[in-house]
């Protein structure tokens, strides 16, 4: 079924953008999470820094536990993952039943770990069914327009988790062309003096860094569009 | 069969994982809850079935019949068969509705019928629901992960195939599809049939909308694409009460329907199913004179029975339901979901001397039942055997003719000795086999 209300776009976005986030946040706690072992207890305060949240945890554990499992902590994982249920959950008719099933996966392992004495192991389940709901979502969305909206919520996410994280430069180029491609496929409405300034900024410059939270503020200012 | 019943477990685990939930609003908290499946079936022979069948056909045909006289030219009223307070009367009724025919004269596209075994072995109708009936989503998905877990009992067993409800339904938006996509509409995710509406969406192939992606204009009904396109919507199937699909002509305050609808409707643009007005034939008052109206419109005598029900509203139904409230079911016509149900052999003398007044003060609002002996079905609970009241919910889908799903809902009771088995009072449900041979 190719025919998507602007609501359901909207869905779809931020399906993509939930997903790719607990992805990539999960895959980032998890380094900090090793650090935190034997090099610097408080790595977590860096971590936060980066990621660009507030650091409302008094303590190591606390992070631990917050950034995995609370639900009412905006920044967790746990948060970000239901987010993305909830767009998923009205989408069943465009993502299938089978992809939306992987999401519902990864949400009751997420409910189950918090109760483990091995947590981290078992959220590893969690990136498992990710990789599931993306594989699901190639086979079973028949919309190309749906699998665009859907992945270029993932790229855009992309493009701001790896400049907050301080990804290499080559990923980030090369997720900033996949997102160029997907943008003029999704056909609608973007700011092209934005487009503009993220070429340049990631693709013509040597480096990236300088420029990180300008590229921030150009992927916010991307829809942007008319008299300003 | 017990190749099946050992995978109890995974199949609800299963269904948890298609996320095969209903939503229940206790103290003003939305709450998600899954819906216990138990896999022992209810078994309906291949006579049993025809005989539902045919009784179910010509019970919905009368009851579309009903539909169309009561909202143009009322001769079942002007015939004195049903008296005309109990359809002005009813809340279901729908002035706005007042001469809007649907397109092929369709009101009770989807009907959900619901019945019970007695222990004579015979079939009784308990309600008629015309409005929005759900429930279908769950047998059928459920079916599919009982296939799964034992296809040797599938084998076996010459079980009919019921996953083909979505091409039911299509078939049915396609009849009345007056040019157009199919829509199913639906109030949003917090309703309490949330998973049945985007389940169906897409076991039909329709298009999923909320209500603010549609919108009428010079009276055809559109859906709103990203892309600035717009489609026109020949059928929706709907999931939100009368009272709250048009501001315009029903409750003003309604954030969840879309404006002119009706409008488009009563122009014979658009379909709705089921269509509005129809809650007047769910009227548990009305429910009485059922039989009554398939004598007055298909000069046929009614194939399947009501439950023995007293309107206190004649004068003798009243004298009976005074002197008999203790062995009796009230039911509150207002009511539905289980909700405004009480069995006399569970009140105190106060308490019955209370309904007593009531059923006086405002006998219109009452209905009395005598209270079915349950043929009741096995359940295993905590890996033990034991039994429980069960309804059926048999779904009739109106095309051209009526076409009876074969397979149903079977819903049953939380707790040994409770009649209700409605799922927002905790029960569970089981498949419904229909037996080809």
């Amino acid at each position: 079924m190719g025919i998507i209300s602007i609501k359901s776009s909207d869905n779809l976005f931020w399906l993509g953008r939930y997903v790719e986030r607990v992805f990539t946040t999960l895959k980032a706690f998890t380094e900090c999470y090793d650090i935190m072992i034997d090099i610097n207890d408080e790595e977590y305060i860096n971590f936060c820094r980066r990621l660009g949240i507030a650091n409302n945890y008094s303590c190591r554990q606390e992070f631990i536990s917050s950034f995995l499992f609370d639900a009412n902590d905006p920044a967790s994982i746990y948060s970000s993952l239901l987010h993305a249920y909830d767009n998923a959950v009205e989408m069943r008719n465009t993502i299938s039943s089978e992809t939306l099933a992987y999401l519902q996966l990864a949400v009751d392992i997420m409910e189950k770990s918090s109760s483990s004495n091995a947590s981290l192991l078992k959220v590893q389940e969690v990136t498992d069914w990710i990789f599931a709901f993306w594989g699901s979502a190639d086979d079973n969305i028949e919309s190309e327009a749906s699998r665009n909206i859907l992945k270029f919520g993932r790229s855009i996410e992309r493009l701001d988790l790896y400049t907050r994280l301080d990804y290499p430069h080559e990923l980030l180029k090369k997720e900033f062309s996949i997102m160029l491609n997907r943008l003029y496929k999704v056909g609608i409405d973007f700011n092209t003096h934005s487009i503009e300034r993220l070429t340049r900024m990631i693709l013509e410059e040597e480096d990236y860094s300088p420029y990180k939270f300008s590229i921030q503020n150009e992927l916010a200012q991307l829809f942007v569009t008319g008299v300003m | 069969m017990y190749g099946l019943i050992e995978h109890t477990d995974e199949i609800n685990r299963l269904l948890a994982r298609y996320g095969v939930k209903f939503g229940i609003y206790k103290n003003n908290v939305f709450n998600e809850r899954l819906f216990p499946f138990d896999a022992v079936p209810r078994i309906i022979s291949k006579d049993e079935f025809d005989y539902l069948e045919r009784g179910l056909k010509q019970r919905v045909k009368a009851l579309n019949i009903f539909l169309k006289d009561i909202y143009t030219k009322k001769q079942i009223i002007k015939d004195k068969i049903i008296p005309e307070e109990f359809v002005y009367g009813a809340a279901g009724y729908m002035m706005e509705c007042e001469g809007a025919v649907p397109p092929k004269d369709v009101f009770a596209h989807i009907s959900g019928i619901d019945l019970v075994q007695g222990n004579d072995m015979r079939w009784y109708v308990l309600e008629d629901n015309l409005r929005v009936p759900s429930g279908a989503s769950y047998p059928m998905i459920a079916r599919e992960l009982c296939r799964r877990a034992s296809p040797d009992t599938f084998r076996a067993n010459g079980v009919v195939d019921n996953r083909n409800y979505g091409d039911l339904l299509r078939n049915t938006l396609d009849y009345v599809n007056t040019g157009g996509i199919n829509v199913v509409l639906t109030p949003g995710r917090f309703n309490s049939a949330f998973f049945e509406h985007s389940y169906l969406a897409e076991k039909t192939g329709s298009v999923f909308a909320m209500p603010q992606d549609l919108f009428v204009e010079g009276n055809v009904l559109y859906y709103n694409e990203y892309s600035g396109k717009r489609q026109r919507v020949g059928a929706v199937y709907r999931r939100i009460n009368d009272d709250f699909i048009d501001p315009m002509t029903f409750r003003a305050d309604s954030l969840l329907g879309v404006p002119h609808i009706m409008d488009a409707y009563r122009a014979g643009n658009v379909a709705l199913v089921n269509a509005p007005g129809n809650s007047v034939a769910d009227d548990k008052g009305i429910y009485y004179y059922v039989p009554a109206m398939i004598k007055y419109y298909l000069g046929e005598e009614p194939i399947l029975s009501n439950a023995p029900t007293y309107l206190p509203f004649y004068e003798e139904d009243m004298k009976y339901v005074l002197e008999n409230v203790h062995k009796l079911v009230v039911k509150d016509v207002a009511e539905s979901g289980g909700y405004g149900v009480v069995f006399g052999n569970e009140l105190s003398l106060e308490r019955l001397y209370e309904l007593k007044k009531a059923i006086q003060k405002e006998p219109r609002r009452f209905i009395a039942q005598e209270i079915i002996k349950f043929n009741d079905l096995k359940v295993v609970e905590h890996g033990v055997a034991t039994e429980r009241k069960a309804d059926l919910r048999a779904f009739v889908l109106m095309g051209e003719e009526p076409v009876v799903w074969q397979s149903g809902l079977t819903r049953f009771a939380k707790d040994a000795n409770s009649f209700v088995v409605n799922s927002s009072q905790g029960g569970g449900f089981k498949d419904t086999w229909v037996l080809s041979r």
